[in-house]
């Protein structure tokens, strides 16, 4: 027996999951991977312009990235700002609080908005973000000015109920999810509803509760996560079912409550799998890649708040494990930049851990045809 | 108390059914509407409180969801929200015992987030005292010995074989199992030296990252050795030995069947009560199930009727379940109940001392009855709250008007079987001058005046009580 056939013949090992099989697609490249490489950790637990329950991060025309926080409801800090924060360096600028919301003149982002969710910024700096608990969408400009609100709440097709995720489309349209609504809504910048698809169940191209949305950038198909059914949906924009990634559990390749999802430039689908504690990568066929599970170390500007305090350095001194400070909490969001960076939200941390790939694009003459294969290529 | 007018199907539950059931309701839960009780008195009151002990064979409320639509809570961080947790559990839960069993253990284990300052560590033992609360005692002291937050509570992680701290082994004896005036100074002293070694492992300070729990350990070479003396008995003790002498002693029983008595039964107990009770926990072994089962099922229980004023926790609750808010878990707003009942002086997860809160008239000074009164008239004074919906259209069904006098006596039944004298009943139709034929019609805001009712009757001094 040849190496080869044993190998075609080896039993798939026993907690990976079946592979969808789906088809090759025109117009997603192949590529070499060399997998993920923890980059940097950005911000730390509110102190020294950190972080609070941060849900989301955006990308700004003018190359800050900005980390929605919405604080929770204690009465003190209730409401929500953005922190603009330097990818490169974990250096920290400034707040965005919206002010002089409509109707409101003199009061603050900290009265009006309370449960903001996902947020994305276009091409003109206008951060915009979905309030599931008043069931509108809200605008500001990154330099703080409030724009207003829009959203219809109710059940009805285009109104919203309970909108959580959130993308722009090539358009520069809005894709949101209407997560009590079980729909995934298309919308223009200024709130005109384009149309949507969705309905509850948990039959395949149904959802249940869906959270984070994305749109493939190669074939602006639709990627929903649909959190209560514990897996990943791909849609047409039509609504088309086209799709169904990972399954319900806790071991390799399978997904326990998914909440955002990102899809990067080559058609890889990062999911956060918030119930187990880390970020899964498909590729476009549905076929698990990879999985994040944190790796941040104390970066400097915590380093510089622990010193500040020797109990703490004699604490950390004691401690046998630091390993557990590196692990991602309840990951809220994950999405990704034009430079190949995966930003994954760690909501019970209080950071953004960011992951470079690593990989080549192969060309058409660096790939042989199948047919001259050698090696076993599972097809 | 007035019969019930109708029942929703079948067989009609007797006015005395609902009553019974209502009481079991209030005290082994957090009370309930009539529209509950009818169902579940058709059932028997025996076989409702074989459901309320045996609370597994119900599938537990799912927790995923309350997360989710408070996402922004995921690090984990508040007693805030670990209490807004239980008090979700404690509105929507078909095992309403597990959730008022924790707040009792938690009552007697008294552990606070003031001096703790972890909460991964005090959600952890909350969950224990509502996962263990109606096993054994035995089972619930000793996981008590293990709890990290107990642990850092009565500074166990400094008792130290070469410098004992007495701490927690003063409270096990004194406030956790046998009460004042039944061991000894020196008892207390071996009793601490058989925990020595007990304790937890080093975890995070707050930043950079946040909380992290921590867990039990037993450093062996930090034990005491040596021969104790303990309750009259003699041997190289560890922490399992002691608890293991105090379940013999008469006193842990009467210690344990007084709390009990004192939280499910009346503000003042009947000492034939007590006795009773504690003569079941030994006999079947500290099991609180079969000990929980016996106590409602017991004529002692079933007789005391509004004798315990309710405590914040069971106010609040019970008010929102007769509302019949925040069923739903996006529904915002949970989130300030913790402080409601953090103003009528009852912070879940932050008792006072180390003696917990003290129950009865206690809870009833004037700045917080003030705070009872506007809450519980607020939430029932509003006309939308889907409960009082809900009580206006089975009061409006099948008729066009009703009496004013039977209206009052209809909403006191609605609520949960509860009951007014007659001269507050007719206070209450001289304060709302309602006289004569009042129409059900909702067009002529029957709910609007369903509302009045409800929120007049939350503001009687019987209402208090439970």
């Amino acid at each position: 027996m040849t190496g080869i056939a044993e190998r075609r013949t080896a039993p798939p090992l026993s907690d990976a999951i079946p592979a969808p099989r789906a088809p090759v697609q025109p117009g997603y490249p192949t590529l070499f991977r060399r997998g993920h490489q923890f980059e940097i950790a950005l911000g730390q637990r509110l102190a020294l312009g950190g972080f609070k329950g941060p849900m989301d991060v955006a990308f700004g025309p003018d190359g800050w990235l900005y980390v929605m926080n919405r604080y929770p409801n204690d009465g003190h800090l209730a409401g929500v700002r953005w922190v603009q924060v330097n990818v490169q360096d974990d250096g920290y600028e400034f707040e965005v609080v919206p002010k002089d919301p409509p109707g409101k003149p003199g009061s603050t982002g900290r009265e009006w908005l309370s449960g903001l969710q996902m947020t994305v910024c276009d091409s003109e700096g206008v951060l915009y973000s979905a309030d599931e608990y008043r069931h509108m969408v809200v605008r500001c400009r990154v330099t703080g000015e409030t724009i207003g609100h829009w959203g219809d709440p109710g059940t009805r097709p285009g109104q919203l109920n309970g909108p959580t995720g959130m993308c722009l489309d090539a358009d520069e349209n809005l894709w949101i999810v209407n997560t009590l609504n079980h729909r995934v809504d298309h919308y223009t910048r200024d709130g005109q509803w384009l149309g949507g698809f969705g309905k509850f169940g948990s039959a395949p191209g149904e959802l249940n509760l869906p959270w984070g949305v994305a749109v493939d950038p190669i074939n602006g198909t639709i990627v929903v996560a649909d959190w209560r059914n514990d897996r990943v949906q791909r849609f047409s924009t039509a609504g088309k079912h086209l799709q169904t990634i990972g399954r319900p559990g806790h071991g390799v390749g399978e997904l326990h409550r998914p909440a955002g999802v990102a899809v990067d430039s080559h058609g890889d689908i990062y999911v956060a799998d918030r119930g187990n504690n880390r970020v899964l990568s498909f590729n476009y066929r549905g076929m698990f890649v990879e999985s994040f599970i944190g790796d941040a170390v104390i970066n400097e500007r915590g380093m510089k708040k622990v010193l500040t305090n020797l109990d703490m350095v004699r604490m950390r001194d004691n401690i046998e494990n630091l390993d557990r400070e590196k692990r991602l909490k309840s990951p809220g969001s994950v999405r990704v930049d034009n430079k190949g960076r995966v930003y994954i939200v760690d909501t019970g941390r209080y950071r953004i851990q960011v992951y470079r790939k690593w990989c080549k694009v192969l060309g058409d003459d660096e790939v042989d045809p199948p047919t001259l294969h050698v090696d076993p290529v599972l097809t | 108390m007035t019969a019930p007018s109708r029942t929703v199907t079948g067989r009609q539950a007797s006015a005395g059914e609902a009553d019974l059931v209502g009481h079991l309701m209030r005290r082994a839960a957090f009370g309930a509407r009539a529209e509950e009780l009818e169902a579940l008195a058709m059932r028997g009151y025996e076989a409702v409180v074989d459901d309320l002990v045996n609370p597994e064979r119900l599938p537990p409320l799912a927790e995923d969801v309350i997360e989710r639509f408070h996402s922004d809570q995921a690090d984990d961080e508040s007693t805030a929200w670990t209490a807004t947790r239980w008090i979700y559990h404690c509105i929507n839960s078909s095992r309403p015992l597990e959730h008022k069993m924790a707040l009792f253990w938690h009552g007697l284990f008294a552990t606070a987030v003031s001096k703790v300052t972890n909460n991964p560590m005090m959600r952890d033992q909350f969950a224990m005292l509502r996962d263990n609360g109606l096993g054994n005692f035995r089972t619930i002291l000793q996981k008590l010995a293990r709890d990290p937050a107990m642990i850092y509570w009565l500074d166990q992680q400094q008792n130290h074989s070469a410098a004992v701290n007495e701490n927690w082994g003063r409270e096990l004896l004194e406030l956790f199992s046998m009460g004042r005036g039944n061991y000894t100074e020196d008892d207390v002293k071996a009793a601490a030296r058989a925990f020595t070694g007990w304790t937890i492992d080093q975890t995070f300070p707050r930043y950079p990252s946040g909380y992290y729990d921590a867990r039990f350990i037993y450093r062996p070479e930090d034990h005491d050795e040596s021969e104790k003396e303990f309750l009259g008995r003699r041997g190289n003790f560890n922490g399992d030995d002691i608890i293991d002498i105090i379940l013999e002693q008469p006193a842990t029983a009467r210690y344990l069947a007084l709390h009990l008595s004192k939280f499910f039964v009346a503000d003042e107990p009947e000492n034939a009560q007590v006795e009773a009770l504690a003569r079941i926990l030994v006999d079947t072994g500290y099991d609180i199930r079969a000990s929980m089962r016996a106590l409602f099922l017991s004529e002692h229980f079933k007789g005391a009727r509004f004798k315990r004023v309710k405590c914040p926790a069971e106010h609040v609750i019970g008010t929102i379940r007769i509302a019949g808010r925040y069923s739903e878990p996006w529904e915002p707003g949970i989130d300030m109940l913790e402080d409601v009942m953090t103003r009528m002086g009852q912070q879940p997860l932050n008792p006072p001392t180390v003696e917990g809160w003290h129950p009865g008239r206690e809870w009833i000074d004037s700045a917080f009855l003030i705070e009872r009164v506007n809450f519980a008239a607020g939430i029932l004074g509003d006309p939308a709250a889907p409960g009082v919906v809900a009580m206006a259209r089975r009061i409006a069904s099948g008729r066009k008007k009703i009496e004013a006098r039977r209206l009052v006596e209809a909403v006191l039944y609605e609520m949960g079987s509860l009951s007014l004298p007659d001269a507050a009943k007719q206070q209450i139709l001289e304060n709302l001058e309602l006289v004569g034929d009042v129409s059900c019609a909702p067009a002529a805001g029957f709910a609007e005046v369903v509302a009045r009712v409800s929120r007049t009757i939350a503001t009687s001094p019987e209402f208090q009580l439970e």
